[in-house]
């Protein structure tokens, strides 16, 4: 009851929030819109009004009313509930791929950039003949062998994105400990381990963060992509490229609801993405420079 | 045998990148708190030399003694760590010689805890106190990022960080050369009173002769990776035996020097 009676919390919580020294309107922006998909994909679920797979084919293409706010798919399911469910979808193979590409990514570069020489050599080999193999074709081939499902292009994508943050990470790396201070570190007798986990690790996290951010852009763009293909998860789970594809035959009788709002959601979520992913990677460079 | 009067033993030192030799048979050695300037025109090859004693260089051919043993390259960490009690350097860019991301006191702390395992909280922090007094820093400064000090004051942050480790002998490879002239000269005479303190022995690197000459002993004038001379400071200075010495004396504005010189060297020239 104390809590309810308390109107300055609110107002408290407001006024600790001050714009990012540096970042720009859009960026502002950004930064909320990510906040909120992140909030839809971890609440989505739990806040939807209805079952997003209850089947009610006399709803079929029903206009919105009060408790079905954008309405009902052909299969008389209710939009609003399956685009919050979808939230949680979308966002989860994008975000284990984007965790697990860069991990790989970041490791092999620092690998690389600190034992030079051959190693390096070859594996700047690797990455670089990787990048000319596009990833959709990979998750594309993986699907055509293991079968369709969300593992397996999660798996896929996970491998076939470790490239571009290997190779962005790498220039970094190189950079870095080119730097007296890492030298100075070794001849101290720190362990390579050591000094890039507390040194290099931490001063190129600008630039690993930014293209993370990147990446859950263009790995929500593939994942949304392979389940509009019938690729990647499959119906009839809840998901914005699914729903998208779906939404076709609406679009075409003239109710274009589902394909237009689960279009929306992806383009506004990639968008959000892309343009705080490039932020935060130009000032990560501008820190570095 | 003067080994054990010797910090550090240079014998036959030659390093080659491809095809180019950037050191050649270079032969020197510090006694202990001795030190020793090596002079030399920018590519002579003294930071290459500098590289290979702290062991971020593999010599091509030629052995390095420090304290009597001789230094292999991959050693174990156990034994890189023994060695960097020995050897410490400084470089010569003040803007990437600190962790952008680590104030002075934790740049030390890191250092101290490596070094001085023994030390407690209060150890660390009596000795950071000791250092931090050495080199001239405030508590204000001292929880200041390296953005928000000046190159003068980073240079002195990384001789803190070198002398905290203790080692017999220190490297300073162009240290000043980055810096201000009044600033250069507040480091000089701050490196001339920890070598009055402690028993530290230097090893100077710089093309500048004034400071080579307020801060040696004993001086190498390195020229194309070989050494020409090697002498004591003034007698190699004020008597150069080499014309390459006589060149770059007249060179910077010192004890004896005078523009008219230059024409001497440069016929021709105006
Ligand atoms: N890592 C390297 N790879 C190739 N050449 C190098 C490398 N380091 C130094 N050199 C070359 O070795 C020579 C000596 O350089 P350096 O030791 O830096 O000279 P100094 O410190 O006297 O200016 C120069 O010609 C330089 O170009
Ligand atoms: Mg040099």
């Amino acid at each position: 009851m104390t809590a309810l009676n308390t109107p300055i919390a609110p107002a408290r919580v407001l006024r600790t929030i001050r714009p990012i020294p540096g970042l720009d309107v859009v960026g502002h922006v950004a930064v909320l819109l990510v906040i909120l998909f992140a909030c839809l994909a971890a609440f989505g679920p739990l806040i939807a009004p209805h079952d997003p797979n209850a089947v009610n084919l006399s709803l079929s293409y029903g206009g919105s009313d009060t408790e079905h706010p954008i309405g009902y798919d052909q299969q008389g399911r209710d939009i609003f509930s399956r685009l919050l469910h979808g939230a949680r979808s979308s966002f989860l193979g994008p975000l284990i791929i984007v965790a697990a590409a860069s991990t790989a990514g970041m490791t092999l570069a620092i690998v690389g950039a600190w034992r030079k020489g051959w190693i390096d050599a070859t594996l700047a080999g690797i990455l670089d003949s990787s990048l000319a193999f596009p990833g959709l074709l990979l998750a594309v081939m993986v699907v055509a062998i293991v079968g369709p499902g969300i593992q397996s292009t999660v798996i896929a994508l996970s491998i076939a994105y470790t490239p571009y943050m290997a190779r962005i990470v790498r220039s970094a790396a190189i950079t870095e400990i080119s730097k007296d201070y890492v030298a100075a570190a070794r001849v101290q007798g720190f362990s390579a381990l050591t000094i890039c986990v507390r040194h290099v690790i931490p001063n190129i996290m600008p630039i690993v963060l930014g293209q993370a951010v990147l990446t859950v852009a263009w790995a929500t763009v593939d994942i949304a992509g392979l389940s509009y293909l019938g690729l990647g998860i499959q119906p009839p789970a809840a998901d914005w490229g699914i729903m998208l594809a779906n939404g076709q035959t609406g679009v075409l009788q003239g109710y274009p609801m589902e394909a237009v709002s689960a279009g929306l959601c992806l383009i506004i979520a990639i968008c959000s993405f892309s343009l705080l992913g490039e932020r935060i990677s130009r000032r990560g460079e501008a820190i570095a420079a | 045998m003067t080994s054990s009067a010797s910090i550090v033993e240079v014998s036959g030192l030659q390093k080659r990148f491809g095809n180019h030799v950037a050191v050649d048979d270079v032969t020197f050695t510090v006694p202990e708190g001795g030190s020793v300037g090596i002079v030399g025109e920018s590519g002579s090859g003294k930071t290459t030399i500098a590289r290979m004693l702290v062991g971020l260089e593999v010599p091509t051919a030629g052995t390095i003694r420090v304290g009597g043993r001789d230094r292999m390259p991959h050693a174990s960490v156990a034994e890189r760590r023994r060695r960097a009690r020995e050897l410490q350097i400084v470089f010569q860019d003040p803007y990437s010689t600190l962790d952008p991301r680590q104030t002075v006191d934790s740049c030390l702390d890191e250092v101290l805890r490596l070094h001085r395992p023994e030390l407690n909280r209060k150890g660390r922090l009596s000795r950071m106190n000791d250092l931090a007094d050495m080199v001239g820093f405030d508590s204000r400064q001292r929880r200041a990022l390296p953005r928000r000090l000046s190159g003068g004051q980073r240079q002195r942050v990384a001789i803190a960080r070198a002398l905290a480790v203790e080692p017999s002998a220190i490297i300073l490879d162009e240290s000043v050369s980055a810096l201000d002239l009044s600033i250069q000269a507040q480091i000089l005479n701050l490196l001339a009173e920890i070598r009055s303190e402690t028993s530290i022995a230097y090893i100077l690197i710089s093309h500048d002769l004034a400071v080579i000459r307020q801060l040696t002993d004993t001086c190498v004038v390195m020229q194309h990776g070989r050494v020409l001379e090697v002498g004591e400071t003034g007698a190699v200075l004020d008597n150069p035996q080499s014309e390459y010495t006589k060149l770059l004396r007249s060179c910077v504005p010192g004890p004896g020097w005078h523009p008219t010189r230059l024409r001497n060297i440069f016929p021709g020239g105006s």
